[in-house]
């Protein structure tokens, strides 16, 4: 005997774990109330740049220009621009400075002041030699790997001047903004000549930007159009990634409260992250010699006239192992975490969200960016560099 | 009209996949007609097979042929036969494990008597079709659906509301909860799996299968909440699985659909007992001896469904073994009090289920296995390589579920009591999770149930 369902629903379709009434109220008020939240949180006027939020209030983040064209910048979309600026003061070579933002950010600043790229390149100058910096918070090696290989394919790069910072060895992951550097496929194809380089491929240039000849499906079309449609006519559209941001950042001020994480509190290394940026500073420093280009590297300068926040046996061994890779492959280096003296730090405000300020372990002021340019530029006038002939 | 929305539904992703599913609709709607109206047994199974070789076969083409090409030129490599690359460029239609099951399922109903064949074309194909679950399910039964497409109700207000509630809470559980996981588990798989110990990969394991709760059961909130709107009940495909007290409890309360599928058509009739006929979980013990191999048969199926990689067959055996040994311990904790039954059920099954996950993510056999083999040396139990908030996180999600199971259990309810109470409640979590809906909403990642 054939079943049939009867045209009532079964009961055990019935038994779901949510109550069905009087939820279209709660929803409708709901909505109402959402829309008042993100009107109000939406309308409010401060714009924070997430990448500079760790540089505090007390530090400003500086990027030189030169005759009006950008020598220094923290976006890798801007690269275009560097590049046009050094065409056009007509230098042959040029050096890269790769960095994390204590590159770009001077503590305590003060109108006039300058960090040490422009300082740097007034004196390379003298050598016929242009500098370009680019400079990312918290860059890791992978990162720098990166831009090394794509720089290395538009400059003629003679000299690399590399910052290594034992923090930024915690960080993994390839920023968005470097996701432009997966498209060129001659760099693609340089980068996947290694290990490293194809893992990097492999996990991240599908999320670089699309480029404009690829066919779009129907979906991806209608989302672009309603993205741009609400982005338009919409404030709360807008305004949602400064929401988010803001939204992540009181949770990291909530987490460092709860676990009272503050400026002092001990890092230690993260063992998949920093064997995976030693391999970084390796492919980073071959390529460099087998493009006959020179390097100085340098374990960054760090406050020390207070203990910083690192396990001490952890720190040495990190120093001892950069300063072996290094010279297995050529370049110099140089350990200046000690030369910035205490009185040129400052700073900054506090991890939890506090009015207080923390001392700042990174960013120095413009007396310290001095220093360094004097220190590097002493180290590159050792170097084999071609002289201006009169 | 449903099935002409479903059609666009479909088409807007890839419009020349459209024929791939029409044919299988086709298929099935005549294969059925034909075994409903032939008297001899023998006739009804040619055409049974024949509908069965066909889905099977388009099944196979697109999501198996280049795996066992290339499975096949590695055999050769290994006997010294040197072949060339492949050269096919397969794209797998989406949905095409779902529809596929859905059509198989209704002829192998109307064989079994079950149900009679729909003489509407666009009914059955509505149902084949219909858009809230096509691409990654509930698995829907005929006998479950066709009915209520047949004889659609009057519109209720009530279903609106169940409709969009379930919508919200799925947007909230995919945008916020699981794409925020997302990178953090890609990044915890992407590093060298040497330098971790065996706690961070019980972490891992752990963040993956809550991201993948979250994005599946978000899946399955949306379609139920979506096909709801339109009066049209689904079967629920998830109840809280990580609070499952054995492996066989967990498979009544995971991708409910697929396992109560995989019970009726494949495992059930291995073993000779008697099948459901109707979508209600988890896998019956059986009655013949042959339920050992019926159970690593099915197991092995049911992983090889979810993709074409040795890893999802890893991952079907793991939970073979799990319910194996979970029969085995059954007969020793059957004395035990039900409370430490139920309790010490739900410590050792939530982290051994979430341990399964981990062929399911992994890139490879290898490092499946590396993975595993952490926790057979006892030094590795000593080191941590993840970043500390990873822990965090892991240690969040997992009292969180634990919190919200009290709340659905002891404070909804009591919420119920009180109508304005219960409205003024449900507005702030409404517009709390509405909010951040907004906030989070973005396109650029697909749901993970897509792929299969």
């Amino acid at each position: 005997m054939l079943k049939r369902l009867s045209s009532k629903i079964p009961q055990y379709l019935k038994n779901t774990p949510y109550s069905e009434n009087n939820k279209l109220i709660s929803i409708f008020f709901g909505l109402i109330l959402s829309f008042i939240l993100l009107l109000f949180l939406s309308q409010k006027s401060d714009y924070i740049k997430f990448d500079e939020v760790a540089l505090g209030t007390d530090t400003k983040g500086y990027l030189a220009q030169i005759d009006g064209h950008s020598i220094h910048t923290t976006k890798m979309s801007e690269f275009s621009l560097l590049k046009r600026g050094f065409e056009l003061r007509k230098l042959k070579k040029t050096a890269l400075w790769l960095g994390n933002s204590q590159l770009h950010a001077i503590n305590q600043y003060k109108e006039g002041q300058e960090n040490a790229s422009p300082i740097l390149l007034k004196k390379l100058s003298a050598l016929q030699t242009d500098l370009l910096t680019l400079s990312f918070a918290n860059a890791n090696l992978q990162e720098h790997y990166l831009v090394f290989e794509y720089s290395k394919v538009h400059l003629p790069i003679k000299i690399l001047y590399l910052g290594i910072v034992f923090d930024d060895f915690r960080e993994t992951g390839i920023r968005a903004d470097l996701g432009l550097i997966f498209q060129e496929e001659e760099v693609k194809n340089n980068i996947l000549k290694n290990a490293l380089g194809r893992q990097l491929v492999k996990a991240y240039s599908s999320k670089s930007p699309k480029q404009t000849n690829i066919i779009y499906t129907h979906q991806e079309v209608s989302e672009n159009y309603l993205n741009k449609l609400l982005k338009g006519n919409s404030l709360i559209w807008r305004s949602r990634d400064q929401l988010q941001g803001k939204f992540k950042l009181q949770l990291y001020r909530a987490r460092n409260n709860i676990f009272q994480i503050d400026a002092t509190t001990t890092r230690k290394i993260i063992p998949s992250r920093y064997r995976a940026n030693m391999t970084a500073l390796k492919e980073i420093l071959s390529s460099a010699a087998a493009s006959k280009i020179q390097v100085i590297t340098y374990i960054v300068p760090l406050r020390h006239d207070v203990a910083y926040p690192y396990l001490k046996s952890q720190y040495l061994s990190f120093k001892k192992e950069v300063d072996e890779i290094a010279r297995a492959l050529g370049a110099r280096h140089l350990d200046i975490d000690q030369l910035v003296p205490g009185k040129y730090w400052g700073v900054k405000n506090s991890t939890t969200g506090s009015k207080g300020k923390e001392l700042d372990f990174m960013h120095f002021q413009a007396k310290g960016h001095q220093l360094l340019a004097n220190e590097l530029y002493k180290e590159t006038r050792a170097l084999n560099i071609e002289k201006p002939t009169l | 009209m449903i099935f002409i929305a479903s059609l666009a539904f479909y088409g807007f992703w890839r419009v020349e996949f459209l024929p791939v599913m029409l044919a299988s609709v086709l298929i099935d709607y005549f294969a059925a007609q034909k075994i409903f109206l032939v008297k001899e047994q023998a006739k009804k199974k040619i055409w049974l097979y024949l509908s069965l070789t066909i889905n099977l076969g388009l099944l196979f083409y697109f999501k198996y042929l280049i795996f066992v090409a290339e499975n096949i030129i590695s055999l050769g490599s290994l006997l010294g036969i040197e072949a060339g690359p492949i050269l096919l460029n397969i794209v797998l239609p989406l949905g095409i494990s779902f529809y596929t099951f859905q059509t198989i399922s209704y002829t192998i109903d109307v064989y079994r008597g079950v149900i009679e064949p729909e003489k509407d074309f666009l009914t059955y194909a509505s149902f084949v079709t219909f858009f809230p679950q096509l691409v990654a399910g509930p698995v829907l039964r005929a006998i479950e659906v066709i009915p209520q497409l047949t004889n659609r109700p009057k519109f209720q207000w009530s279903n609106i509301a169940f409709g969009l509630q379930r919508i919200i809470f799925g947007l909230f559980l995919k945008v916020v909860l699981a794409d925020s996981l997302g990178p953090i588990v890609d990044d915890a798989f992407s590093q060298n799996i040497s330098s971790y110990g065996a706690i961070d990969i019980l972490t891992i394991a752990f963040l993956f299968g809550f991201q993948i709760y979250f994005d599946f059961s978000a899946y399955s909130h949306i379609a139920i909440g979506t096909a709801r709107m339109m009066g049209i009940y689904f079967p629920e495909n998830f109840n809280f699985p990580y609070l499952a007290c054995s492996p066989k409890d967990f498979w009544k309360r995971w991708h409910i659909s697929l396992s109560s599928w995989i019970r009726d058509y494949v495992y059930l009739p291995l073993t000779g007992t008697k099948f459901h006929d109707r979508s209600i979980g988890g896998l019956a013990s059986g009655t013949t001896d042959n339920k050992v191999k019926a159970l690593l048969l099915t197991w092995a199926i049911m992983g090889l469904w979810h993709g074409a990689a040795w890893t999802f067959l890893v991952w079907g055996l793991y939970h073979a073994f799990a319910i194996l040994t979970y029969r085995v311990v059954l007969k020793f904790g059957r004395s035990l009090p039900q409370a430490i039954q139920y309790y010490g059920g739900i410590l050792v099954t939530l982290p051994f289920m979430m341990l399964g996950w981990i062929p399911f993510r992994a890139e490879s056999l290898e490092t499946c296995f590396l993975m595993y083999s952490k926790f057979f040396s006892p030094a590795s139990y000593f080191s941590l390589g993840l970043r500390e908030n990873i822990y965090l996180v892991a240690a969040f999600l997992l009292l969180s579920t634990f919190f919200a199971r009290l709340v659905q259990k002891i404070f909804v309810p009591w919420l119920n009591k009180n109508k304005i109470l219960s409205i003024i409640t449900e507005s702030f979590f409404f517009a709390v999770v509405i909010t951040f809906c907004v906030i989070y909403l973005r396109s650029s990642n697909q749901f993970i149930y897509f792929q299969f």
